[in-house]
């Protein structure tokens, strides 16, 4: 994710275009990520996903967030540096995530609900969308 | 998922956010420019 956002910050999104990064992490968790990751897009919370619910976000199956793919991920890092390394997560893991566009008047233009954690679209399709929606 | 999700074309969701300093950021106050919004998953 955090590669895809800075891909996207190196992109020509044209004038007035805004990003914004949105998460529902608590205050000190943002600030801490905030500082780590030196992002130039604006990081607002919604404590409560009352944004998250309004676009159609919901939450992952079991099975989705945590199959097959992720259990080889955990594997692979405890290979690398050891049980040391995992820690308990403090968020709901199974919150999907979501991209969308949305014009100068205010009209959703794009959108992209993710089925599972790693289902999100390239920087190059939010950019044609964008671009899309400054052609209106 | 919620059945009353907005389709592409529909007045975006009127959605109010808090920046780092807690103040309020308002989707509806954006008008006038493109806004792309991306919905982290968790990140902790």
């Amino acid at each position: 994710m955090r590669d895809r956002i800075h891909e996207l910050e190196s992109k020509e999104l044209g004038s007035g275009a805004l990003v914004a990064l949105i998460t529902f992490t608590d205050e000190g968790s943002l600030e801490a990520y905030e500082a780590h990751h030196d992002l130039g897009f604006a990081l607002l919370r919604d404590p409560d996903r009352a944004a998250y619910r309004a676009f159609g976000l919901g939450r992952g199956s079991l099975a989705r967030v945590w199959g097959l793919r992720a259990a080889r991920r955990y594997a692979q890092l405890i290979r690398v540096g050891g049980w040391r390394r995992l820690h308990r997560p403090t968020e709901d893991t199974r919150q999907l995530g979501g991209d969308f566009v949305i014009d100068p008047a205010g009209r959703l233009s794009w959108s992209y609900r993710g089925a599972g954690p790693d289902d999100r679209p390239t920087v190059d399709e939010i950019v044609a969308a964008v671009e899309q929606a400054n052609r209106h | 998922m919620s059945t009353s999700s907005p389709t592409v074309g529909d007045l975006a969701p009127e959605v109010t956010l808090v920046d780092r300093d807690g103040t309020p950021w308002r989707l509806a106050e954006q008008r006038g420019h493109t806004v792309v919004a991306i919905f982290h998953r968790h990140i902790h």
